[in-house]
């Protein structure tokens, strides 16, 4: 650091206040529009490997800067990608897909025993990779992971350097849209075996995306940069794009009013300034996500299914939305409506009463449960700290108060909060979930048993486990939705968890960025984007 | 206010002992006479007790309880024909019996906290520099260690083994603070301790901790007061954080930190929400501040 | 010690099933007892090796740290100087005005500096520089560019002005009513020379101690300024990575501040002799 020049940088601080005569002089670093597209994705990721990580941010660099088997359209829909085609066989357990001609950026062909190792790495117990528990739907996926079974056993084979081959336990008609799935994507074999966790260093790692990874500054940005070994690079408009790691959404969004982002999120608080002043920016869809309180069904008190059916139905869901969170849509049902393969969700029967008659009907069931003004039921919601959790909390324990319950609040820092829902140390928990594919079964997978701790309830009950197992095995998809119905009507009924609201997505783009498709998944692929002039 | 108080007798009482060019009661006389004539620090103190007493009191005489939400009023301005003369928080409770239900904890804890900050850091500093050598040496690693150990895990780790705690947040918040007044302390005691009056108190046989207490700390008590003033927003602030950590205070209940800095993250939407809890905050500091200044210039017989 | 503390780094929203966090703790060694963990971790430390983040799995501990602290070394070293030439002879300046209306208007300035928290102010600053009038850039570091310094480094340095001025003030009072500065005005010594060959000594003493600790802290990040402004600085190692308990993080930190705080109260003791030769042992 050069002391002069902090000398120079400290006079014109003190000038700062009387700035006002050196505006001219003063500029804002400007961004070249339509060159670099600067993008918000808020946090850092955990590391570049596609194997080590799990979140929608990390999935953002993953699928820009690799391709999988399958690809997504701008509204995300599945198509193929580096695979061209694929069968299936009759049972729905055998996929063989069929690869085209295309290269990592070092010029190396990209082949089937690429993927079959990328995936037998991910599922490798020493990889540690926080997303083999996706992929349990292939041949013995959990033994692999528990280590009971060597990874050459997994059902995933390279029948010749163009065809890969994949063996499942349950017919899922999600598979193909999971291929879109950083989990499923293929490591460069000459690389990692040559450099082994080294491999993501910049000066080793290669990629067989539409970009490639030019430099890292943690905690700063990364820098993406076209890749011309991309196999549809000539689709490809914009040549770089800065990906920023901006936390706080408020200043992320200050950020784009002064034209340093294209792509931001923006504090819900403010969405109707948005809505008036950037109506051109403005982008809101609904999203597969579910927010949900469940009631620990462990405790006596939640044991009665009138004090759920109680607590769930005094809550004023259109208020909590439209007045509260300010965004997301009101839910009556587990599964976020919309969904690919199920038409005709099974929503609560007094969805369409009225607030006074669903007050009536609880404080009724209360009492019926044995809780009266003089001994009222006492709970406790659990949350994790900050200003909206505090607010939605707020909301609820009031609505709550409206029959006679005593609601206590008490809130912790995230980490101890979720080790404390995963132990089942709480009475209510505030839950939430955003589907990884875009299907009822990853929704109402979370209440059975095979969702383990995340069944923060702890709801068992034989008749959703047979329905959800009924599910599974079934190939026809309408025969499907009708077992997947039966299993959210169970819920409806029993109400282990009230369903709050369904996800609501909101970004400003920039108004000359095209390309940018809202879609439910909430994916968007930069390779899709390009400025209009 | 007992505290401010209590300091003064404390002072006069060592000051009446020892210092030799004032004789008598007429010092803490005196410093009453002088900091009474003080117009800015008398102003100081008649706010900050009015707005002691109006938090304390004044929510019993509001018309809307400070959980209270009402669903129709979320997040609106001021509203005088609805009686929420701050307008209304993003839960629709009234923000001026917030401010006034905040108010309690925050100068209670800024007031305590600093008490406790002035109790250890005083006595821990100026026994460190008295002493100095090996003594002083080992005292204040100790104290770097304890600036090095990271908040957080200190408080989650009280919260471990005590549970929670309305008087662990004292604990916790004064544990930290008193860091830096012990460092300032024993720099001036340090300076002071080789003066012609610490050395014929030594020289008689007056015994170390009455030298360290009545002769070195009555000499440093301007600056304990200033920086104990400078104490109370960071405290007041910290609070905050300790309820994001889940030690603190907890919903429906709130501090003037908690609304702060709620407010803050939507002084874009609704200024409100930020202007009047800190505007109250600024108002209390600005008082405690110059009160401050008041005492230190009533207890410094100098002049 | 750390280990103690409930939540765990792999906790979130979504549970991991037990076998798949049985891999993870596996990993990172996290599955031995903890006594193992501690002289494992030891023993690394002797090698000068801080081990790997659990959050940014790509990073040494010592890369994370050396990359940010040059961020947070630049914004913090600037901010407290700019304190101590401001705050100081402002400080200075109000004492030798006593009870004046210099005085009050310094002092309510200082205060309104100490009063407002980071985390408004620099907020407001971004919305009026950047967003209204779009003088100077809303966030990110690019380098240090100096205009990409000025908002955070005004946030962060006005209330250390505040505090180096209160301090500043009641100290430079106190030795303007000492004996002997009274004395020498009495031989007739010119004021300004008294102020300042024998005041300013005397009265900075307390600034100095002060400083031991504040420059410690203020050169290894504000994480209230660094979320504001989305810098790169150390800040957010103190508070986020604990809040995500990474363990290996945050020991590094703490190392590295330790021995920054150390080494700082060492110079102030050196400095203290500097300053008044009479102190000693």
């Amino acid at each position: 650091m050069n002391i002069r020049n902090n000398i120079k940088k400290v006079a014109l601080v003190s000038l700062l206040t009387a700035a006002t005569a050196l505006t001219p002089t003063l500029s804002v670093t400007a961004f070249a529009a339509g060159k670099t597209l600067v993008y918000n994705n808020g946090t850092e990721p955990r590391s570049l490997d596609p194997a080590k990580v799990n979140g929608m941010w990390e999935l953002n660099i993953m699928a820009s800067v690799f391709m999988g088997l399958m690809a997504e359209t701008p509204s995300a829909e599945t198509i193929p990608g580096v695979a061209t085609s694929y069968d299936v066989s009759d049972d729905g357990l055998t996929y063989t897909f069929h690869l085209r001609d295309s290269k990592w950026s070092d010029g190396v062909p990209v082949t089937a025993n690429d993927f079959e190792f990328g995936i037998k790495r991910l599922m490798d117990p020493n990889t540690a990779s926080p997303n083999s528990w996706l992929l349990y739907l292939i041949e013995n996926g959990s033994d692999v992971v528990s280590g009971k079974k060597a990874p050459s056993e997994l059902g995933v084979t390279a029948i010749d350097d163009k065809t890969l081959q994949f063996k499942l336990n349950i017919p899922a008609p999600y598979f193909t849209s999971m291929l879109v799935h950083m989990s499923t994507f293929a490591a460069p074999k000459h690389v990692v075996e040559k450099h082994g966790d080294d491999w993501t260093k910049l000066e080793n790692m290669v990629f067989n995306g539409a970009y490639t990874i030019e430099k890292w500054i943690p905690n700063d940005h990364i820098m993406l940069k076209k890749n011309p070994h991309f196999w549809d690079a000539d689709n490809v408009k914009i040549e770089n794009v800065k990906m920023l790691v901006i936390k706080d959404s408020a200043t992320a969004f200050k950020a784009f009013r002064a034209g340093e982002l294209d792509i931001s999120s923006f504090p819900t608080d403010q969405i109707s300034k948005v809505k008036t002043d950037y109506p051109d920016a403005f982008h809101s869809y609904a999203t597969l996500a579910t927010s949900y309180y469940s009631f620990n069904l462990r405790l006596d008190k939640f044991k009665d299914v009138n004090v759920r059916q109680a607590l769930s139905m005094a809550i004023d869901r259109k208020v909590y939305t439209e007045k509260v969170r300010k965004s997301g849509i009101p839910a009556y049902g587990f599964v976020p409506t919309g969904i690919a393969n199920y038409p005709s969700p099974a929503l609560v029967s007094w969805k369409d009463k009225s607030m006074d008659e669903r007050r009536a009907t609880a404080k009724k069931l209360l009492a019926d449960a044995g809780y009266t003004a003089d001994k009222p039921l006492e709970l406790e919601i659990k949350y994790r700290s900050g200003d909206l959790g505090k607010r939605y909390t707020v909301a609820i324990a009031a609505m709550w108060k409206a029959i006679g319950v005593k609601v206590t609040m008490l809130n912790k820092d995230s980490n101890v909060v979720y080790e404390d829902y995963k132990k089942g140390d709480f009475e209510v928990a505030s839950g939430g979930w955003s589907g990884d594919y875009n299907d009822a079964e990853n929704f109402l997978t979370l209440l059975s048993k095979g969702a383990g701790r995340n069944n923060y309830s702890a709801y068992s009950n034989p008749d959703y486990e047979a329905a959800m197992l009924a599910a599974s095995k079934e190939t026809d998809l309408v025969k499907r939705a009708v077992h997947l119905r039966k299993a959210e009507a169970l819920i409806a009924r029993d109400q282990p968890v009230a369903a709050l609201n369904y996800g609501q997505f909101l970004r400003v783009v920039n108004p000359k960025l095209k390309g940018y498709v809202d879609n439910p998944m909430t994916q968007h692929r930069f390779r899709h984007m390009y400025f209009a002039d | 206010m007992t505290q401010s108080i209590d300091i003064k007798d404390d002072q006069t009482a060592n000051n009446s002992t020892n210092d030799n060019f004032v004789t008598g009661n007429s010092l803490w006389k005196d410093a009453v006479i002088r900091f009474y004539k003080n117009r800015l620090a008398m102003t100081c103190l008649i706010i900050l007790g009015i707005i002691t007493v109006a938090c304390f009191i004044g929510p019993y005489f509001l018309e809307h309880p400070f959980d209270e939400v009402y669903w129709d009023y979320i997040q609106v301005p001021p509203n005088f024909e609805a009686g929420f003369y701050f307008g209304t928080d993003t839960n629709g409770r009234d923000l001026l019996v917030r401010v006034l239900h905040g108010g309690q904890i925050s100068i209670l804890i800024g007031v305590l906290a600093a008490f406790v900050a002035i109790l250890i850091g005083v006595s821990y500093g100026a026994t460190a520099g008295y002493f100095g050598g090996r003594v002083d040496m080992l005292m204040m690693r100790f104290v770097d260690i304890l600036y090095a150990i990271p908040f957080i895990f200190f408080v989650i780790l009280l919260m471990v083994f005590f549970g929670r705690n309305i008087y662990l947040m004292f604990i916790a918040l004064g544990a930290v603070e008193w860091l830096t007044m012990a460092r300032i302390v024993r720099g001036q005691t340090i300076s002071i301790k080789n003066k012609e009056f610490v050395l014929a108190a030594k020289a008689i046989g007056v015994r170390d901790g009455k030298i360290i207490f009545k002769h070195i700390v009555p000499n440093i008590w301007g600056l304990i007061i200033i920086y104990a003033t400078l104490l109370i927003p960071s405290v007041i602030m910290t609070e905050s954080f300790l309820s994001y950590l889940g030690l603190g205070v907890q919903e429906p209940n709130t501090s003037w930190g908690a609304l702060i800095s709620e407010g803050a993250n939507i002084m874009e939407t609704s200024p409100w929400i930020l202007i009047f809890p800190a505007s109250f905050l600024a108002v209390t500091l600005f008082c405690f501040n110059f009160i401050g200044d008041g005492l230190r210039d009533a207890l410094d017989p100098k002049q | 010690m750390m280990r103690l503390t409930p939540g765990g780094p792999f906790d979130a929203e979504r549970v991991l099933p037990p076998e798949v966090e049985k891999n993870l703790l596996a990993h990172f060694n996290l599955d031995l007892p903890l006594h193992e963990q501690f002289f494992l971790y030891i023993w690394r430390l002797l090698h000068f090796d801080f081990g790997p983040s659990f959050t940014v799995v790509d990073f040494d501990v010592a890369d994370l740290i050396l990359s940010s602290f040059p961020v947070s070394l630049q914004l913090g070293g600037i901010a407290i100087l700019i304190a101590i030439f401001i705050g100081c002879p402002l400080g200075a300046y109000a004492a030798y005005n006593q009870n004046s209306v210099k005085d009050y208007s310094i002092m309510g300035f200082s205060v309104l500096g100490i009063v407002i928290p980071t985390f408004v102010s620099a907020p407001l600053f971004t919305l009026f520089f950047g967003v209204t009038l779009k003088w100077l850039p809303v966030q990110g570091w690019n380098d240090g560019a100096w205009n990409h310094l000025i908002l955070p480094i005004t946030s962060l340095s006005l209330p250390y002005i505040g505090i180096m001025a209160r301090i500043m003030r009641s100290s430079m009072i106190e030795v303007l009513n000492s004996q002997y500065i009274r004395t020498a005005k009495a031989k007739g010594l010119n004021s300004q020379i008294v102020l300042f060959r024998h005041g300013l000594r005397a009265a900075i003493l307390p600034v100095v101690s002060y400083l031991g600790p504040a420059i410690a802290g203020i050169i290894t990040g504000s994480v209230v300024i660094e979320r504001v402004y989305a810098l790169p600085g150390l800040g957010r190692y103190f508070v986020d990575y604990a809040l995500n308990r990474d363990y290996q993080v945050v020991m590094g930190v703490v190392v590295f501040f330790g021995t920054l705080i150390v080494l700082m109260n060492l110079l102030v003791d050196i400095a203290y002799r500097f300053i008044d030769p009479k102190i000693g042992d």
